[in-house]
């Protein structure tokens, strides 16, 4: 049945189709190692070469990335569009799981629901009663009562009441095992394992290839023997993981092909998979493992269908669901219920033996055999006023004049007998190497050390006088993905992180993240994006950048908001716009400007602004007066697997691939404070690095995480500082584990 | 099973590769998503063993295109989605159709693509993408949803 939306989405996609470019130049030809290529006057160029990949076809080179592929089409002048965003008038569910006191949970769009399956009657749980955010993926209940509950870089533990930790950032699955530790899958190929207070990361053997598909497995249980099973998709197979030790089993060993990804381990230790025909050919089913042997049960058994989804109680009852039914397994035989039918996906069995799954029309259904029980999912209160935000008023607001930071204590200096030149300890723990777009650190001045959030959103710290890492195990999480980065709020005594939806707050003296509110940042959900951010000591306010609307005056160009940020009361503050008309030589053919704040410098107090079109912006926070300068301004284009950059020693600098490490010069107002990266670095290793901050107490440069590889695949956990009064590179930290 | 050469490959997927990526990542970014997911792909060091092709590529291309939003560098596009004028690229037609798609997420396109020009099954979707049906079938109904109050139908 084609309904009048289905029409319109399918006209949408054929205009799509209808303003699909061509496809791109044929690739042929690996990617080449990283051109050293700095030094060169123009960055544009040197810039463009490192980024660009040569492709050898027919004899012929190809280019593909570079510059040319850069250029950003320019949206024509348009009205600001009003557009409604609100939530489906209920929770919708997800997960669902048992708990041993019968209770049943489900992860729902908008946070938790727990039923007591007695009475009906549903309990909701919301950001309100200390879920960070409101989009749950999943919920597992441990053998011990505890509940857990996670959405994409965060988990939340619920005895009575909720406690939130940072996780991998993956919409991947998660389940306990009978030690209570919680596990889920990230990446390509990871599991990762959280005993309560630390996370543990486990990867699957190279040599056991997987597609790229992110998550990797849908599906995960922990056997009785506390084995993990992880189930993929197509012919990936089953992966099992003892904790030391990885098997693989595919159709080679039994199991039917393609799979649907879902395991469930019963309490037997035999452990069933289920399986769904792509094709329509036979052979789908069920899959049984004895620790030896797959036994497959298709419909020539009594199922009923393809297996999407297999669940399995703590009586040994295995259910298979099917599109339009479900089948039961006694041990022997099995019996078919068509008919009974719910999403096909996320069932659950309880204590009794009772199959529940998500209803397809809303709600969860269960089912014993004989009658069907519903489960009414809650109705779904309105959502609550977001931010009221200052209108645009089209000045400099003075509040950044008018605005003064308080007393700020003495900064941490090093302690007596400590060496900061000399090498961290080669075994201690540190971060795991690698590099996403959400690594961040900033200098906290008052505790003397660097904060920094790893890739699996953990909180570390950094103690530039003994080089050490130290694991922070805080209450709380950092929630969301950062976009503005960590800023260190110096008349606050706080880390704060800027996201694409939630600001989190860190606070040294009690190690713990906050987020001030749980509304999404600014007046409509992920319209505030904030780009880049720099803490001002004159007003002691935080400042951070967004990009509002294209100017529709200025046909070609757009221009940004200045906003102030204060931690203390939680107010947001419009401060102006910083626009600027670039001559047609300043295009070189880019049609678009695109400005980011890169960081703040108070000896000449500007903001220090880049534009991806070789220019940098210098902005005087008190008045707004923008003054554009070209004069060597590197294209510090800052994404994947471009450079990064890091505020230090009153100015910022900059890492580009293949280049070195430039600081603009507030003396001169160029980035010429350069220093070169030493030859040992440059062998197709270290072209980035993770993240760069200053240490202002031995007035250095902190590199850390060296990143190399043609698409970021090696990495080292090093640790290298610049002495900016010697320019000499020393490595400060070289851990003996990966 | 035939082996297809690189190039082959290449002649066979482009076109169809790269309508998909504009469906996700619109057309300024899509030759790019195209580009490092085949640059990725065919150079994996599994890319031999690889039995569905089609479907890796596809997968590689999501990958892509979801890397493409959480780079920083893609911030750029995402902040364009997600800026009050959310234009991706010059609107044509009747149906704005890159504020519409601006939002839904790479999921939801990729779903809403395979769904509506392919004509693929939920089965086949989930296939396709290396996805459960059940993230499928929720991922569709959140993007019908959402295009259904944009559109007001």
């Amino acid at each position: 049945m084609s309904s009048r939306l289905d029409d319109r989405i399918r006209e949408m996609m054929q205009q799509v189709v209808d303003e699909s470019p061509p496809p791109p130049d044929p690739p042929i030809g690996p990617p080449p190692a990283p051109v050293p290529a700095w030094r060169i006057p123009n960055w544009a160029v040197a810039v463009g070469a490192a980024m660009a990949v040569f492709v050898l076809i027919g004899g012929v080179l190809w280019l593909i990335g570079g510059t040319a592929t850069d250029v950003i089409d320019e949206p024509s002048p348009s009205t600001t569009t009003t557009l409604s965003l609100d939530e489906p008038a209920a929770y919708d569910e997800g997960y669902v799981s048992v708990a041993p006191d019968g209770s049943l949970w489900a992860a729902a769009d908008g946070g938790v629901v727990r039923w007591d399956v007695t009475s009906g009657t549903p309990t909701v749980y919301t950001t309100e009663d200390g879920l960070p955010t409101g989009d749950a993926f999943r919920v597992v209940v441990g053998s011990d009562g505890i509940v857990w509950t996670g959405g994409s870089g965060w988990i939340a533990r619920f005895d009575g009441s909720w406690t939130t930790f940072s996780a991998p950032r993956s919409e991947g699955p998660m389940a306990v095992g009978p030690d209570g530790a919680v596990w889920t899958a990230f990446g390509e190929r990871d599991l990762a394992r959280f005993d309560g207070s630390e996370w543990q990361t486990f990867e699957v053997p190279v040599s056991l290839d997987q597609g790229v598909a992110v998550p990797w497995t849908a599906f995960l249980d922990v056997a009785v023997d506390g084995t993990v099973w992880a189930g993929t998709h197509g012919s990936q197979g089953v992966f099992a993981f003892d904790g030391a030790d990885w098997a693989h089993y595919t159709s080679d060993d039994g199991l039917p092909a393609p799979l649907s990804g879902t395991v469930a381990a019963a309490p037997d230790g035999t452990v069933w998979v289920g399986s769904v025909s792509v094709d329509g050919s036979p052979g789908a089913g069920v899959a049984r493992f004895d620790g030896s042997t797959w036994t497959v049960y298709t419909t020539a058994e009594g199922l009923l269908d393809d297996v999407p989804d297999v669940a399995v109680g703590a009586d040994g009852t295995v259910w298979a669901i099917h599109q339009n039914g479900v089948s039961r397994f006694d041990g022997d035989t099995w019996t078919a219920f068509p008919g009974v039918a719910g999403l096909g996906m996320f069932a659950t069995v309880d204590a009794f033996g009772t199959l529940w799954m998500p209803a397809r029309d809303g709600g969860v259904i269960g089912f014993d055999g004989i009658d069907i029980t519903r489960l009414e999912m809650p109705a779904k209160e309105t959502a609550s006023p977001t931010t009221t935000m200052p209108d645009p008023a089209g000045t400099w607001n003075p509040i950044l004049t008018t605005t003064q930071a308080g007393p700020v204590p003495p900064a941490a200096t090093c302690p007596p007998g400590t060496d900061p030149d000399a090498a961290g300890p080669a075994d201690q723990e540190h971060p795991a190497a690698g590099w996403t777009s959400n690594l961040a650190a900033a200098f906290d001045q008052h505790a003397g050390r660097i904060l920094y959030v790893d890739t699996l959103g953990e909180t570390w710290t950094f103690d530039v006088c003994t080089n050490t890492w130290l694991r922070m195990n805080p209450t709380g999480a950092l929630i969301g993905e950062l976009s503005g980065g960590l800023v260190y709020d110096v008349d606050s005594d706080v880390t704060v992180a800027l996201g694409y939806e939630h600001v989190s707050v860190y606070d040294a003296n009690t190690n713990t993240w906050t987020q001030p509110s749980n509304d999404t940042i600014g007046l409509d959900e992920g319209r505030f994006v904030p780009m880049g951010a720099a803490y001002d000591p004159i007003s002691g306010l935080i400042l951070t950048t967004r990009q509002v609307r294209w100017n529709e005056q200025a046909e070609n160009a757009g221009y940004w908001e200045v906003w102030a940020y204060d931690v203390d009361t939680n107010d947001w503050t419009l401060i102006g716009t910083v626009s600027f008309e670039p001559s047609q030589a300043q295009r070189q053919g880019n049609d678009t400007q695109w400005l980011e704040l890169l960081g703040y410098s108070q000896m000449i107090d500007r903001l220090i602004f880049e534009s991806d079109i070789q220019t940098t912006v210098l902005v005087d926070p008190r008045t707004g007066e923008a003054t554009p300068s070209t004069t060597d301004t590197p294209v510090v284009d800052l994404g994947w697997p471009n450079g990064v950059y890091g505020p230090a020693d009153d100015t910022v600098y900059v890492k580009l691939v293949g280049e070195d490490i430039c600081g603009f010069d507030t003396s001169t107002l160029t980035w010429s404070a350069c220093f070169e990266t030493p030859a040992e670095l440059h062998n197709n290793l270290h072209i980035v690095f993770a993240a760069m901050v200053g240490d202002p107490i031995n007035q250095r440069l902190i590199l850390i995480n060296g990143v190399g590889g043609s698409f970021w695949s090696e990495a080292t956990p090093d640790i290298w500082a610049i002495d900016f009064n010697a320019a000499e590179w020393t490595q400060i930290l070289t851990p003996s584990t990966p | 099973m035939t082996t297809l050469t690189k190039g082959e490959v290449f002649q066979r997927y482009g076109v169809e590769l790269t309508r998909f990526a504009t469906s996700l990542v619109g057309p300024a970014d899509s030759q790019d998503v195209v580009s490092d997911a085949f640059v990725s792909a065919l150079w994996s060091d599994g890319w031999d063993r690889v039995e569905d092709q089609r479907a890796y590529l596809y997968r590689t291309v999501v990958s892509r295109a979801r890397m493409n939003h959480r780079s920083t560098t893609r911030r750029r596009s995402r902040e364009r989605r997600a800026a009050p004028v959310l234009t991706v690229a010059p609107p044509t037609g009747e149906v704005d159709v890159w504020n519409a798609l601006a939002h839904l997420n790479v999921v939801e396109r990729s779903v809403v693509f395979l769904t509506y020009w392919e004509d693929l099954t939920e089965v086949d979707v989930a296939d396709r993408l290396g996805m459960s049906e059940r993230t499928v079938r929720r991922r569709l109904g959140r993007a019908r949803d959402k295009l259904g109050r944009l559109l007001d139908v």
